[in-house]
């Protein structure tokens, strides 16, 4: 069954543009000035139950506008939003019971008090039974490294040690659909993995449906069946990560040193793209097959050293975001 | 019952948070005391030279300011939860309660319980003890549930005067200004409503109805006889602001439901 199916999703905001100062204002309240920003169009999005689903993409690309949108926060201007069966917007009490949601630049702990009486208010909220409370927040405090922080009062946690306790908060009355909005943000490599081990052990223990939005490809590449790139308003790739090395990585670079200086214009005639040159040392980026570039390399000149370099996925998915898929694509 | 433990939750994690700041709280209660207490003096020092304003006595007076007192007390305690509310939905705190599987009207009101207002109660009782003898009341149970009735409706007329135009913040950024413009009407409530003239009577009564949140009520226990055709309202004026608050709610919800925070 499918956790999630977004159709052709649009979303559109109004921004009201006000003049700074007071006769700014004024002026707004005679004259409006309102500029639209298509957050989402077409947007569509299918997870199943159970799958852990990566959404990535450049800032403003409308993650969080999708992730608002299946939550029942805000209502999609167009198109159809499916969330465990249910519509989000017009079942979102209901729904709520159901799905838990972090959102990482924002908090639900009471800011004054210790995690631990936030917890206790949403045993209420939730309608949590004792021993599946008791049993979860053993479980977290384990895996999560929380003893120490459930006494301490919010305010007085680190950024990590907060986003800790944050993910366990949402996660305590066992929602069967996740939405982790930047989870990882400002963790430390250690809390990071804490966080990941402990996001895959709920998804494989529990069955729970994850979507998570990151600018971290390290949780994508760990944590993730799948990963959705968004960019402006749009899904431009839907599939296994891996994948978009195959599509998008084909340029390699390859590093040669040579004994001496190589003409440039011998180089141009065997069709060698120059990236980068340090004294003898030079970076040439190939597309297609390796070999026989390197083959004609070697059998035209004396080299030093030859190295091959395949790109990170951080450099393809930044190429992604940068020219889009459509020029990356080649 | 659910009803029962979640109030228990709500309450509980409000009290916590009083404790973590003992000596502000201290201080809020003192200094809600004293104001709240304040016009009380007032008007005794004003009845030391004469007898009656405008046909009401000096019991009668106090006994009117104990009850909008009451009211108060009652609406700073429990209503306060959408005081701030623009800057609650800016800092996003209207996504975060949306989420809940509650209904956010209850919840936001239920996450600021304001450990102020027990000045408020402190200081309203003493007023009302002293009004009763001094203006002849006689409790009964009877009288006792009504007063509680009364001041509970009042409260909410309270909590809907002020929630309404806290509301605006879902159509402008700011709209904390129209809470305070509503606020600072109900100082008319430390006297008896017809001492300002028709205008502002029927201007309390029938636009802004705070007068029924404690001078037509007033009417049952001083047993004056006085407008008794609006005394026994104020139950339906609550109801009938909450109906409009929740009105003005939904709606609000559909237009933050298109533009967000
Ligand atoms: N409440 C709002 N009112 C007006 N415009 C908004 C609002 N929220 C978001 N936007 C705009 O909509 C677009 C998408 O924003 P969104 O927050 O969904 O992006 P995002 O992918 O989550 O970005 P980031 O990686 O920075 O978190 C942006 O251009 C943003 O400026
Ligand atoms: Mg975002």
């Amino acid at each position: 069954m499918l956790a999630i199916e977004m159709k052709g999703v649009g979303k559109q905001y109004e921004q009201n543009i006000v003049e700074p100062g007071i006769a700014g204002a004024v002026k707004w309240y005679l004259h409006r000035k309102i500029k639209t920003v298509q957050a989402l169009k077409g947007f569509s999005l299918s997870v199943k139950e159970g799958e852990m689903m990566g959404v990535i993409g450049p800032n403003g690309a409308g993650k969080s506008t999708a992730i608002k949108i299946m939550t029942g926060i805000l209502r999609s201007d167009s198109g159809s939003v499916r969330v465990l069966g249910k519509d989000p917007f017009e079942q979102r009490q209901d729904l709520a019971k159901d799905i838990g949601v972090v959102f990482g630049q924002r908090t639900q702990l009471w800011w004054d008090l210790p995690p631990r009486d936030t917890f206790d208010l949403l045993h209420a909220i939730y309608n949590i039974p004792d021993k599946t409370f008791s049993k979860n927040l053993e479980m977290f405090t384990e895996i999560l490294d929380l003893g120490p922080l459930l006494g301490k009062p919010v305010r007085k946690l680190s950024l990590g040690e907060r986003m800790r306790c944050e993910i366990a908060a949402a996660l305590l009355h066992n929602p069967k659909l996740v939405f982790l909005d930047e989870p990882t943000i400002g963790l430390d490599l250690i809390a990071k993995e804490n966080v990941r081990d402990f996001l895959i052990k709920i998804n494989r223990e529990n069955k729970t449906t994850i979507i998570l939005t990151t600018h971290d490809m390290g949780d994508i590449e760990e944590l993730c069946d799948r990963v959705a790139i968004v960019d402006i308003g749009k899904k431009v790739y839907d599939g296994k990560l891996e994948k978009i090395r195959k599509l998008f990585g084909k340029e390699k670079e390859v590093s040669v040193e040579f004994h001496s200086q190589p003409s440039a214009q011998e180089l141009r005639k065997l069709g060698m793209k120059i990236v980068k040159r340090e004294g003898e040392r030079y970076w040439f980026s190939v597309h297609g097959n390796i070999s026989s570039a390197v083959k004609k390399l070697v059998n035209r000149f004396n080299l030093h050293d030859i190295e091959i370099e395949e790109p990170e996925i951080e450099e393809i998915i930044k190429k992604v975001y940068r020219e889009g898929v459509r020029n990356a694509k080649y | 019952m659910r009803a029962i433990e979640l109030t228990k939750a709500y309450l509980r994690i409000n009290v916590l948070e009083w404790m973590e700041y003992k000596w502000d709280f201290l201080i809020g209660v003192l200094s809600m005391l004293f104001m709240e207490i304040t016009p009380a003096i007032f008007i005794w020092a004003l009845f030391s030279r004469i007898q009656a304003v405008n046909g009401w006595s000096f019991g009668q007076i106090l006994f009117i300011i104990g009850l909008a007192g009451m009211a108060t007390a009652i609406w700073r305690v429990f209503f306060t939860g959408f005081w701030n509310f623009d800057r609650f939905i800016r800092m996003g705190g209207l996504d975060r309660t949306l989420l809940y599987p509650i209904n956010p009207l209850l919840h936001i009101n239920a996450v600021s319980v304001w450990a102020d207002g027990l000045g408020n109660v402190i200081a309203s009782a003493i007023i009302l003890s002293y009004a009763s003898a001094a203006a002849g009341i006689h409790w009964t149970a009877l009288s006792l549930l009504l007063f509680f009735i009364v001041s509970v409706s009042a409260s909410l007329i309270l909590m809907a005067l002020t929630v309404i135009p806290a509301l605006a913040a879902f159509w402008t950024m700011r709209s904390a200004v129209f809470a305070e413009i509503i606020w600072h009407f109900k100082k008319f409530l430390d006297y008896p409503l017809d001492i300002y003239g028709t205008a502002i009577t029927f201007f309390m009564t029938f636009i802004l109805p705070l007068g029924f949140v404690n001078f037509y009520p007033a009417q049952i226990f001083l047993g004056t006889g006085k407008y008794m055709e609006l005394a026994f309202l104020s139950p339906l004026v609550a109801l009938i602001l909450i109906g409009l608050t929740i009105l003005v709610w939904k709606q609000g919800l559909k237009v933050y439901a298109s533009t967000g925070s």
